[in-house]
Parts: structure tokens; C-alpha cells; sequence
């Protein structure tokens, strides 16, 4: 059984246990957001998401997905709607907004910190203005490295490593933060296609063991189809959310994109894998 | 672990070295006291007798509050400088970027123009120093929201202003009176120390060092960019503001003391991130010791090298400068 059937099932377990409260850990409603005097770029977003769950947010370039993400975790602020997490608004000073941790796209810092220093900057918002890391924290940080398989580099300048290595770096500070809900920007970009099936194996492998809720920005269909239990389209102020087999058609790609795609089932070793092509 | 031993081994001789300087420092002067001398005298003072009055008094009222200046001063501009180096996240950034030396100057050289005594200049020059940051503040907002960027462009544009004002000062001032003493002031100098100015200076500067200190792990996270620090779920407005009002606090009032003295701001806490590496946690303490111990050394130059005292802020650039250039050839890593 790979990985990934074991995430299914987990989550199909969950989707009971939550039933029975019917509290989702992440709602969105009815989020819009402009900037300052100028037409709106998100425009009544909703949707909700359970424990365990992995969203994929797929759109154009410049279409708003960074902002979506922004938005949803409290980093900007929507002009009107809100997000929730476990039904208590998520606000950028409440104790909600410490459950969920935003992962930016990687990119290389001002100063030259080592890979501790970096991931130890994820317990930031558990030690206090006048604190510094405790025994506690380092052992946080240092089980943070080990799962995402960094703890070999600590002591190297962040500013000296691969964009991949980076990309972890980053992941580990994230999970330093102990989220429930991990929002990563376009976690596989500037990566080769090694490092992104790496990325994102070790993304599912950690939602399995984490119990973490999930929300992806990507710009690969087929990463979408692999990972994702629901998917997010994001066209000009419109958007169809819902189960990523249903979503990812090659109808809404045609609608969303504009161009035409195919999407075949491949069967390796009994079974059926949905591959995502441009013709 | 090798690394917990290396740091430790640079305390220990940072220490070593600061407490070395400090000793030696007061045996050096224009006065001439034997060593042997000077040492009794520092014992006699310690357990309390009363000696020949001038050895004493050279020893005891000028020497050493000048000493304790040295330390007051270098520590405070050299931790205001990697203070602000790290919050800006531009390591070419010095303590006076937003306009608080040139404030301070401008200040100092009006009270001396005007003639006030010497207390009524110095609550001049800090009033002025922290004029001049709360203009460049409001400046920075007049677009919006006040960034870094702004910030910096800000202070750019006080500290101009400021510059011209002091031109327009000197240009006026009684060129066989005054505008020696203007000048004079703005080279800096410790000349003025006294165990009475260290008490008005040294409040504003150890309450602001001990919590920045309190915050050096805090300045770590404020060191980067805006987006990254709310996506670690951290408000960085309080605690910037909190860190910036300090640093230019602790700034304002070395510049009132000495007057201006640059580049120790800008070299010591690159000195220290190639020693120990950017972490603030560790950066923020080493760049008080060597900010100290380098004051000192520099002053003790000041006052014996010639007959005639020479004015700080020529040496610390003569000696800052050189070294600096020095370094960025010789070692990797920590720019």
C-alpha cells in the first residue's frame, strides 16, 4: 500500500470523526478583496475544508492565487468575508491565526542565518518579544529538520543552498511553528522534477503524520491530481471548488486556461493513475 | 558542539582583551604618572584613601569616567548599528540613518552657537536628535504605509536638511569663537567626561542597550522581509517600533556626548558578524564588547599618539576605515 492510500484512508476516517461535529477546521465566506481603489481580484469566495484534507489552488499567473492564500491566512486582510478556523475567525492578532502557518515561495534571505537559526525562527510566535529558544524549542526544531530530512545541513548558511534545499528549509520552519494547517505557495516551482515528486511526497507523508489540513498553490494539473482531495480553479472573478477529479476536467482546463488538454488513466501495477496532458 | 566551544572561546577572550584595554587605558595619558603609580593609586582609591590630590584626580575624576565613556559610547553605537543593519536588513545602513546624528549635531551646534551653558546643549541636541527621527518617521508616511524603503529616504532627506542647517550655523557663527567650537564638537571628542555627564548619558544608553539586549532574539525575526515575518504569524509593527525608538534613543544620546563619531556603527557589528555570524542572539552581546574595547583603544590613541589631543571621529575613521577594507579582503562570509 503506497503512501497515498494510506492518506485516503486516514482522511476518509476523519471525514466520519468530523461528521459527527460537523466543524470544518478551515471555512471560507464569501471573501472578496480589492486593493486600494482598484477593481476587485477576488470576488465571494467559499468554500471549507476538513482535517487531513489537501487543497490544490490552480489559476493563471497574476490571476490572485498568492493573494487568496494571503487572505485566507490572515497575512493581508479580505475587504469583505472571512476565513475561520474551527469556526473562530481567523484575525491577524487571534490565537487562530497561530494554527495555521504560511510557507512563501523560497526565496534567499537578507542575512546569512544557518538552517537552525532559519527553522528556529518558526517558533516565533511561541516564545515571547523579550524570549529566546529554550531546550524545548531547540528540540522542536531539531525533530522539525530531521522530518523533512535536513538535519545534515543545520549548520549551513541558508544562503548557500539549492533552491530545493531552500524550499525545505523553509517546510521545516513552517512545521517548527506546530500548524494545524500548513499553507504552502507554489512549493515545486524553480525545482527539477526529482525534487518536486521529493517535495511533494514529503508534503502528503506529513499530512498523514501531522493530522495537518493542506492548501497548495501550484501550477501543475497533474501534481493536483496526485496529492489533492479537493481542488480550487481560479479564473478572473470567478472560481468552481470542489472533489480535484471533478474539477480537473478537460472542459474547465479549456475554461480556466484556454487551451486544450487531455486526461488519460494509466495503469501501473493494477492501478489507475490520472495523467494530465496539453495537446 | 564544537561550535557551543568556539563561541565560548570567543567570549572568554573578548573579555579578556576588553578588560586588558580597560586597565591599560588608564595608565596612558598627556598627565605623566609611572605605572607603578598608577596602580597604587587605583588600590588607594578602591579601599578608600586619599592620596596626592592631582595623581588622584587625574586617576580617579578624569580618566576613568573618560574610560566609562569610551565604553558607554562604543557599546551604545556599535549596538544601535547592528541593531539597525539587522531591522533594516541592509548591512551598509549606520546608526544614524534616520537623520538622528545629524539632528543631534544640528542641535549641539546651536546651543553652542547660543551660547547655553553646557547641560542646556546637551537636552538640546537629544530633544533635536529625537526631533529629527520623528520628522523622518512622519515623512515616511506621507505616502501611505511607512516601510523600510521609505524609512531610509526619509532620513536621507532630514539628514540633508539637517547638514545645510549646520553649514547655515557655522557660516554665521563668530569665526574666532564660535566656529572653532562648532567645529571642534562635530569631530567629537571624550574630552568632556565627567562622572556627572556619565549619569545624565549613561541612563538613556544602558536602559536602551539592556532591552535591546532583552530583544536580540526578537531582532532576528525582524530581520526579515515584512511578508515572511506575518507569515510566521508575528505583528512586527510594536516590537519594530519598540526597537527603533531605542536604537535612535541610545544613538542621540552618545552623539550628545562626544559628538559625532562615525563609523563604529557601521564596522564593529560587521567585525562581529565575521566572527560570530548574523545571529543577533549572539551578534547583538559580542557587538557591545567590541564596541567598547575598540572605543577605548581609539581614544587612548587620541590622547597620547600627540602632544595635542587629535578628535575621535578623525581616528575611529582613520583606524575603522583601513581595518574595514582589510577585513572585506581577508575573510568570507557574514557581509
Amino acid at each position: 500500500m503506497t503512501i497515498q492510500d494510506n492518506r485516503k484512508e486516514f482522511s476518509i476516517e476523519n471525514n466520519v470523526e468530523i461528521k459527527n461535529r460537523e466543524i470544518p477546521i478551515l471555512e471560507v465566506k464569501q471573501g472578496c478583496f480589492s486593493y486600494l481603489n482598484s477593481q476587485l481580484v477576488l470576488k465571494d469566495i467559499s468554500f471549507s475544508l476538513q482535517k487531513g484534507q489537501i487543497l490544490t489552488i490552480l489559476g493563471q499567473n497574476g490571476i490572485g492565487k498568492t493573494t487568496l492564500l494571503k487572505c485566507i491566512t490572515g497575512i493581508m486582510k479580505w475587504t469583505s468575508g472571512s476565513s475561520f478556523i474551527l469556526n473562530k475567525e481567523v484575525t491577524g492578532d487571534s490565537e487562530e491565526s497561530k494554527l495555521i502557518t504560511y510557507v512563501p515561495q523560497a526565496k534567499s534571505l537578507s542575512f546569512p542565518y544557518t538552517v537552525e537559526e532559519v527553522v528556529m525562527m518558526g517558533r516565533a510566535k511561541h516564545i515571547g518579544i523579550f524570549g529566546t529558544p529554550r531546550n524545548i524549542d531547540k528540540a522542536i526544531v531539531k525533530n522539525a529538520m530531521e522530518q523533512v530530512g535536513i538535519y545534515h545541513l543545520k549548520d549551513a548558511l541558508s544562503t548557500q543552498l539549492s533552491g530545493g534545499q531552500l524550499q525545505l528549509v523553509f517546510i521545516a520552519r513552517a512545521l517548527a511553528g506546530e500548524p494545524k494547517i500548513l499553507v504552502l505557495d507554489e512549493p515545486e516551482s524553480y525545482l527539477d522534477f526529482k525534487n518536486q515528486s521529493k517535495i511533494l511526497k514529503l508534503i502528503n507523508d506529513l499530512v498523514i503524520k501531522y493530522e495537518l489540513t493542506c492548501l497548495i498553490n501550484t501550477h501543475y494539473p497533474d501534481h493536483a491530481l496526485r496529492i489533492s482531495d479537493k481542488t480550487l480553479l481560479l479564473g478572473h472573478l470567478k472560481y468552481s471548488f470542489g472533489k480535484t477529479p471533478e474539477i480537473i476536467t478537460e472542459e474547465s482546463m479549456e475554461e480556466y486556461f484556454g487551451i486544450k488538454t487531455k486526461i488519460i488513466s494509466l495503469n501501473v501495477n493494477g492501478k489507475d493513475i490520472p495523467v494530465f496532458t496539453v495537446i | 558542539m564544537n561550535i557551543v566551544n568556539r563561541n565560548l572561546y570567543i567570549t572568554v577572550i573578548c573579555f579578556i582583551v576588553f578588560f586588558m584595554v580597560f586597565t591599560l587605558s588608564l595608565f596612558g595619558g598627556r598627565y605623566v604618572l609611572e605605572p607603578h603609580k598608577v596602580i597604587y593609586i587605583l588600590w588607594a582609591g578602591l579601599t578608600g584613601e586619599l592620596p596626592n590630590n592631582v595623581d588622584y584626580s587625574v586617576i580617579w575624576n578624569l580618566r576613568l569616567p573618560r574610560v566609562l565613556l569610551n565604553c558607554l559610547v562604543g557599546m551604545g553605537l556599535a549596538l544601535s548599528g547592528a541593531v539597525f543593519q539587522g531591522i533594516f536588513r541592509n548591512p551598509l545602513v549606520s546608526p544614524d540613518v534616520l537623520g538622528v546624528s545629524t539632528g543631534a549635531a544640528l542641535g549641539a551646534c546651536l546651543g553652542i552657537l547660543m551660547s547655553y551653558n553646557e547641560y542646556m546643549t546637551s537636552i538640546i541636541a537629544l530633544g533635536c536628535g529625537i526631533l529629527s527621527v520623528w520628522l523622518t518617521y512622519n515623512l515616511s508616511k506621507l505616502r501611505g504605509e511607512s516601510t523600510t524603503l521609505t524609512l531610509v529616504l526619509a532620513g536621507m532627506i532630514i539628514s540633508a536638511v539637517g547638514s545645510a542647517l549646520i553649514s547655515l550655523i557655522k557660516y554665521v557663527a563668530d569665526p574666532y569663537d564660535k566656529l572653532p567650537a562648532i567645529t571642534y564638537w562635530l569631530m567629537g571628542s571624550f574630552s568632556s567626561a565627567s562622572y556627572q555627564n556619565l549619569l545624565i548619558i549613561g541612563m538613556p544608553i544602558i536602559i536602551g542597550c539592556v532591552i535591546l539586549l532583552l530583544m536580540r532574539w526578537r531582532i532576528n525575526i525582524l530581520s526579515l522581509s515584512e511578508d515572511e515575518i506575518l507569515a510566521l504569524g508575528v505583528n512586527p509593527k510594536k516590537s519594530r517600533k519598540v526597537v527603533i525608538v531605542l536604537a535612535t534613543f541610545i544613538t542621540a544620546a552618545c552623539v550628545t556626548a562626544t559628538g559625532v563619531i562615525g563609523w563604529v556603527g557601521l564596522v564593529i557589528p560587521h567585525i562581529c558578524r565575521m566572527i560570530i555570524g548574523v545571529n543577533h542572539s549572539k551578534l547583538l552581546p559580542l557587538s557591545c564588547l567590541i564596541g567598547a574595547t575598540f572605543m577605548i583603544l581609539v581614544d587612548f590613541l587620541a590622547r597620547t599618539v600627540s602632544a595635542a589631543e587629535i578628535p575621535i571621529g578623525i581616528l575611529t575613521a582613520l583606524v575603522g576605515a583601513p581595518f574595514f577594507a582589510f577585513l572585506f579582503k581577508h575573510l568570507k562570509g557574514g557581509l
